[in-house]
């Protein structure tokens, strides 16, 4: 049985010259959150218009819900998308934009769109124009509205966009609450790295429209693992000294910097070992990269 | 096919609930006073001019009443006091031919489909994109449903306002009013249509509204005339075959060969745009 609910083969987009997506080819499994991470521009929301039935592909296929590539809109209903800004008519009540989308998909129930404002927290100004709401609350409005249909699949484009840190804490609760007790896969983007790095399980690491690396939270977490970095001028004595001393997996970075990726248990015992050899160091401490830094550094490598 | 009809339900709501329908309804309710108001004061006028000079000025508001039909600026062509011995259903036809009216439709019309992109709302309508035509089609509903109730708004009020105004009020056939409404909210609703064409391949609101103008103005008679000019087309002119000069030139009483050519006008208009219309939406990517 086919655990993926999305599979892309070779997805491409073009825009008249410009390569917006390019022969992207990724699996999102049932259950997952799935980040998607890249620059401005990199193509995640021309990929998420694709995969929500918003643009067609160029080229490639889209498989949802193990269907064949050719009936992928026979299963377009299960998918709910919030892409960009939130596509609500800002004279209608929040309770009528959700009502309208509701009769476009012929699943009206009153009952059911009060319990998903309840769920992101407009209940109580369901009456309210929508136009007059904050951003944050279209945003959440705009999440509620891709809810609609008791959609398997949510395809959320950087949703977080534009909150205080409140609104990014409760948005983060109700799509981890989507996922466990929905049992919904979500595939959310987002430039917040750190705000992602806490709820995704997985990751497809984008750039100029190519899928970089698609890793998952354990491997992404071994990849931005501790390090030891030591600053110093003497590049050379610490090289052969760390040899000696059993830790050879390090890179020299920048001519002054050193990072030690193995032996992280032993920072003391290196720092003492130095010494002993009379190595002058400018400094010694204990480094986690960030999910950051690590999307810099490959994407950066991507690019060149 | 209940995907259609979902939609329609859809547009029907939004119809209800959107703020530029009352808007709408409220500009011609004010503008069909204003216009009775406007033909009235005329009427004194002339009737204040013709004791002093009979024939001529009649001879020339006779003039002046085809100019504007054919394709002048578009007020009303007749001109009334509270004495004046006329039919109600002429009250209907001036005004319904006059082209004023086809401005509401035409702004509604581009209102409608303009807030779907400006908002984004189309977004929220995935499961259509392989049938995008009838998020088109559903539309169209909406606006022959402000058309008719137009039409309908039009002639009320047009009735209230003479029942107490004229002091002989007559209502002539009301057979005729009822089919030329019909006909005229047919020609109106393809105008409609052509100005929905417009806004979904250029997505402006402002190109809608001004080429609604422009038309119901009688503008489009100039370019037309320039046409039949070049074309010497033998016993056809492009000018009579379009939906502004048969809303304006339909008489109210049947006559077989201007309605047929008026239905024919209006049913073609109203097929071939929504054809184009469909045909550019399903062209494009919803977002």
């Amino acid at each position: 049985m086919n655990d993926y609910l999305l599979q892309t083969v070779c997805l491409t987009k073009i825009y008249g010259k410009q390569k917006a997506v390019d022969s992207l080819s990724l699996n999102v499994k049932k259950g997952a959150i799935y980040g998607l991470i890249g620059r401005n521009g990199a193509g995640k929301t021309t990929f998420m218009k694709m995969i929500s039935g918003l643009a067609a592909p160029t080229s490639g296929e889209i498989r949802l819900f193990g269907d064949d590539a050719t009936r992928v809109y026979t299963q377009q209903h299960r998918v709910g998308a919030l892409i960009e800004a939130p596509g609500i008519y800002g004279d209608m009540t929040a309770f009528d934009n959700m009502r309208m989308k509701a009769i476009a998909m012929g699943v009206y129930n009153r009952d059911k769109i009060n319990e998903l404002l309840d769920l992101v927290g407009l209940l109580e100004t369901r009456s309210k124009r929508a136009g007059k709401f904050s951003l944050g609350m279209k945003q959440r409005l705009g999440i509620a509205m891709s809810m609609i249909g008791t959609p398997d699949m949510l395809v959320l484009d950087e949703p977080i966009n534009g909150l205080d840190p409140q609104g990014i804490i409760e948005i983060r609760g109700v799509i981890a609450k989507l996922s466990r007790e929905y049992g919904i896969t979500i595939i959310i983007s987002s430039h917040i790295l750190d705000e992602l790095s806490r709820i995704a399980t997985h990751y497809a690491i984008i750039n100029e429209g190519r899928l970089i690396q698609e890793l998952s939270k354990e491997e992404l977490l071994d990849k931005c693992s501790e390090c030891i970095e030591i600053k110093s001028d003497s590049v050379k004595e610490i090289c052969i000294a760390l040899e000696e001393m059993g830790c050879g997996d390090y890179e020299v970075c920048d001519g002054v910097t050193i990072r030690v990726n193995n032996c992280c248990d032993r920072l003391g015992e290196i720092n003492m070992g130095l010494a002993r050899r009379g190595i002058v160091i400018n400094g010694i401490s204990l480094k986690q990269e960030s999910l950051q830094d690590f999307f810099v550094n490959i994407t950066g490598r991507a690019a060149e | 096919m209940s995907g259609m009809i979902n939609l329609i339900k859809m547009e029907l709501f939004r119809l209800v609930k959107s703020k530029g329908t009352y808007l709408t309804i409220l500009f011609v309710v004010i503008f069909s006073f204003l216009l009775f108001m406007m033909s009235s004061s005329f009427g004194e006028q002339s009737k204040a001019n013709m004791l002093e000079e009979d024939n001529a000025l009649y001879a020339e508001i006779t003039e002046e009443e085809e100019h504007i039909k054919s394709g002048g600026i578009g007020f009303v062509g007749v001109d009334f006091t509270r004495d004046t011995d006329i039919k109600f259903e002429t009250i209907v036809h001036s005004f319904l031919s006059s082209g004023v009216f086809l401005i509401f439709c035409g702004i509604f019309a581009a209102n409608t489909v303009c807030n779907k992109y400006k908002c984004g709302f189309q977004k929220n309508l995935s499961t259509y994109s392989n049938k995008k035509w009838q998020l088109t089609a559903s539309e169209n509903i909406a606006v022959l449903a402000f058309t008719v109730t137009e039409i309908l708004l039009i002639v009320f009020i047009l009735l209230i306002i003479s029942v107490f105004y004229f002091e002989n009020f007559r209502l002539g056939s009301a057979a005729n009013i009822i089919k030329y409404m019909g006909m005229q909210a047919v020609l109106y609703y393809a105008f409609a249509t052509l100005i929905m064409f417009i806004v979904e391949v250029v997505h402006s609101k402002v190109a809608g509204i001004t080429v609604t103008c422009l038309l119901s103005m009688g503008f489009g008679s100039f370019f037309f005339n320039k046409l039949d000019e070049i074309l010497k087309l033998n016993n056809f002119l492009v000018t009579q075959h379009t939906i502004v000069y048969n809303a304006k030139m339909l008489p109210i009483a049947f006559d077989g060969e201007l309605w047929g050519t008026a239905a024919t006008v209006a049913i073609c208009s109203i097929i071939l745009y929504n054809i184009f219309s469909a045909f550019f939406v399903s062209s494009r990517d919803m977002a």
